[in-house]
């Protein structure tokens, strides 16, 4: 498991904890936005990792949306 | 309204700016997109038959599951040889004028159906037509493809329309009247039947996409309603459509039912083997969530480039929409939006294929999920995404420049600085037109006109003719075996089919090919399949003789060189740089191994043969040299013969009589194929009957 990897099961619980769309969504952006100088940087392991940790997160946040209307 | 106008034309504009060749005089062939002399048009008939020449590597093969495609080519062709046109217009008029329309009018048609208060909505026509898939897709030459995701907005619009009038209680269904409904499922239908004609893997993504809005429908009116007015919503909205479908499309749908094979299995592990998906997953979820095509921009296949990170801009423009979303009080705009992000999700997660994350679940569904081993390549899936950015990304926008313009101070903790109004004039027009450009910025090889494939024109060159006219001129049964493989120029018809010889040996490099052919037994093992002669094509196109992507003119030359030496073929005759090699003695389409019969036939339809049969003994060998298929039914009044294999691969009939008699083959499954057509005509009568009937009734009513 990777530092990012740890940071983001870190993000994630405290998400699910206060279980607000809203937050999933613009934690998903940020990581959407930091991934951009990544993958500009040619740092493709982390810059593919936050990808996928934003998919996750806008995933999330669109469940809990729909559940929740 | 005038600013929409003004935007609209600059778009229509920027489209003939990058699709320019489609717009000047040329012809187009690209790709996948197959190029057709005059003389060819001819070949496709416009009625359907279960069996083809050009299939099976042009041996033939029943060709009944293509059928839908098929008739997406004999239909242009067939009546534009009736209206004398050339293949410069058919091309044009038949594919590329209706795409582009197609795929202008659709996103905005789908804004119209799901009422979205959007101000500038005229971007989700650079999103749906203007992104790097579709880019690669058209370009690549995939049109009837490219034409179903055109058409496939239209069809969500009318799908999401029909689920809004179904969840509607039956009081209000009577007052919107059930005339109205009735409409809309047949119009839904047709706008079904289609999109499976264009292409049936778009029309499976689509049906995927529509049965998300189902059940997030569903989920709305679970409370309100009980189960019997589910199901009877799960039946009005997706049975009855699917089963009108399935009636219009019964010429190939019932002959392939019958028949028993699965087609995608018929084409080999190189289209049904789960590695296979694992060798064309080439996009990544970066990819696939940025609407970036992998082999953007040159269209190579396999040559996927690193990342390119401004793409991701999209998806943060796309998903910013959940963040304004959350403060819509219209619930039905929340709805839409919530739907189309899913969509946009989903088609991100399926695009990338086998690829991480849960690349298995992909694998899985490939074997298990009924339908889904059409998508080897995962790419279709792209669909989803241009369908839910489209939507997505003009109601962020329109959001952003709102809210840019409502703007009359910056608050900074306690200290707000106040705006003067020329930030609220000219701030949310910069963005807009920053959007824009960002937006062209994306797709600037465009622009520029770099791509290739159809977005370039191209000639004939003039070899080619010469090649044609000299095989055309020759009126008896023979193949020609290209090697290494087809040339798009290259002429071919039902008299003369041509044969891959990389296919047909299954042989992918040029040297182990020309090895297989100097093999003692290989030469006379073409000429019982009918083959004439060998054609080394000009590669006027550098698509064939290649190292490294680029053409190699040593492979070209040393292909010559090596066929000079095989014995058993006689170098004929050279059209430019076009080499052709003979063969003694091909055999005929119906030879027998038995020399003192005299066999003579006469071709009626591709399903059909009339074979005289003289100084024949019982128990002597007819072959037919077509792919082995015991559909293929030798008979008269007397007597009736199956077909047998003929060293693996041909038909032959053992001979049941002495003497002289006539004989007609028949290709057996061609009358379900009949049957399919008078249920698929009687089905298509009575839809559009249907709608017209109903369309004069509600301007009566009006």
């Amino acid at each position: 498991m990777k530092p990012q990897d740890i940071l983001f099961i870190l993000i994630l619980t405290i998400l699910i904890w206060k279980r607000k769309s809203k937050y999933f969504t613009l934690a998903g952006l940020f990581f959407l936005i930091l991934s951009i100088p990544f993958f500009n940087f040619w740092i493709f392991f982390t810059a593919e990792r936050l990808v996928l940790y934003a998919f996750t997160l806008l995933l999330i946040a669109t469940t809990i949306m729909i559940k929740s209307d | 309204m005038k600013k929409q106008f003004i935007f609209t034309v600059f778009v229509v504009f920027l489209t003939i700016i990058i699709f320019k060749a489609w717009f000047m005089p040329g012809i187009i062939a690209g790709g996948d997109f197959d190029f057709y002399l005059p003389s060819m048009f001819k070949n496709y008939p416009i009625y359907p038959y279960a069996w083809s020449w050009k299939m099976q590597n042009g041996l033939g093969g029943f060709a009944s599951p293509l059928g839908w495609l098929t008739f997406n080519f004999a239909a242009p062709l067939f009546i534009g040889s009736l209206m004398h046109l050339s293949y410069q217009t058919i091309e044009r008029v038949a594919y590329f004028f209706p795409f582009l329309a197609m795929c202008m009018i659709s996103p905005i048609y789908l804004h119209k159906k799901l009422s979205l208060q959007n101000n500038v909505f005229a971007i989700s026509i650079i999103i749906f037509l203007l992104n790097t898939y579709i880019l690669m897709l058209a370009g690549g030459g995939q049109l009837t493809i490219a034409s179903a995701y055109a058409f496939s907005p239209i069809f969500l619009g009318l799908f999401i329309s029909l689920v809004n009038i179904t969840s509607q209680t039956k009081k209000q269904l009577f007052k919107n009247k059930i005339h109205y409904y009735t409409y809309n499922i047949l119009l839904l239908s047709f706008a079904l039947a289609v999109l499976v004609l264009l292409d049936i893997r778009i029309a499976y993504v689509l049906l995927v996409a529509a049965g998300i809005y189902f059940l997030q429908s569903i989920k709305y009116n679970l409370s309100k309603q009980n189960v019997l007015k589910g199901l009877s919503n799960i039946l009005f909205t997706f049975l009855v459509p699917l089963t009108i479908s399935a009636l219009i499309h019964s010429f190939w749908a019932l002959p392939t039912l019958l028949h028993g094979s699965s087609p995608v299995n018929d084409l080999g592990t190189a289209y049904s083997s789960t590695d296979a998906v694992k060798y064309f997953s080439f996009a990544k979820l970066e990819n696939t969530i940025s609407l970036l095509h992998p082999n953007w921009p040159e269209n190579i296949f396999g040559k996927v480039y690193f990342m390119k990170a401004e793409f991701l801009l999209l998806p943060i423009l796309a998903y910013s929409s959940l963040f304004f979303v959350s403060k819509n009080k219209d619930s039905r705009t929340k709805n839409y939006i919530l739907y189309f992000a899913l969509l946009g999700l989903l088609g991100a997660f399926l695009a990338k294929g086998a690829n991480e994350p849960f690349g298995s679940l992909y694998l899985w569904m490939f074997e298990h999920v009924p339908g889904f081993n059409m998508f080897r390549d995962s790419t279709k899936w792209y669909t989803l995404i241009a369908i839910s950015y489209s939507i997505l990304i003009p109601f962020s926008v329109s959001k952003i420049f709102l809210w840019l313009k409502s703007q009359t101070k910056i608050t900074i903790y306690n200290l707000q600085i106040p705006l003067r109004p020329w930030f609220k004039n000219y701030i949310p027009k910069l963005f807009l037109i920053l959007t824009t450009l960002y937006l062209l910025l994306l797709i600037r090889p465009a622009i520029l006109g770099q791509l290739g494939g159809t977005l370039k024109t191209t000639h004939v060159p003039k070899e080619y003719i010469a090649l044609e006219q000299y095989l055309q001129k020759q009126t008896q049964f023979f193949r020609t075996m290209w090697l290494p493989t087809n040339q798009r120029f290259g002429y071919y018809s039902n008299m003369h089919p041509a044969i891959s010889a990389r296919d047909y040996f299954k042989k992918y490099d040029t040297a182990p090919l020309l090895d297989e052919l100097k093999k003692s037994n290989s030469i006379s093992s073409l000429s019982e399949i009918g083959i004439k002669y060998i054609i080394v094509p000009y590669d006027s196109e550098s698509e064939i003789f290649l190292t490294d992507r680029k053409y190699d003119n040593k492979k070209f030359k040393n292909t010559i060189s090596q066929l000079d030496t095989i014995k058993q073929l006689k170098k004929i005759k050279t059209f430019g740089n076009i080499t052709a090699y003979e063969i003694k003695n091909p055999k005929d389409h119906f030879w027998s191994p038995q020399t003192n019969i005299k066999i003579s036939y006469k071709y009626i339809n591709p399903v059909k043969y009339d074979v005289s049969i003289r100084n024949a003994r019982k128990g002597e060998q007819l072959i037919f040299a077509e792919s082995f298929d015991k559909g293929w039914i030798l008979q008269n009044s007397k007597f009736k013969v199956q077909s047998s294999k003929f060293k693996d691969k041909l038909n032959s009939y053992i001979l049941p009589e002495d003497g002289n008699y006539n004989l007609e083959l028949k290709y057996e499954p061609q009358r379900w194929v009949d049957i399919g057509v008078f249920i698929s005509l009687i089905s298509l009568s009575a839809i559009l009957s249907g709608l017209l009937y109903l369309k004069l009734k509600f301007k009566k009513q009006n």
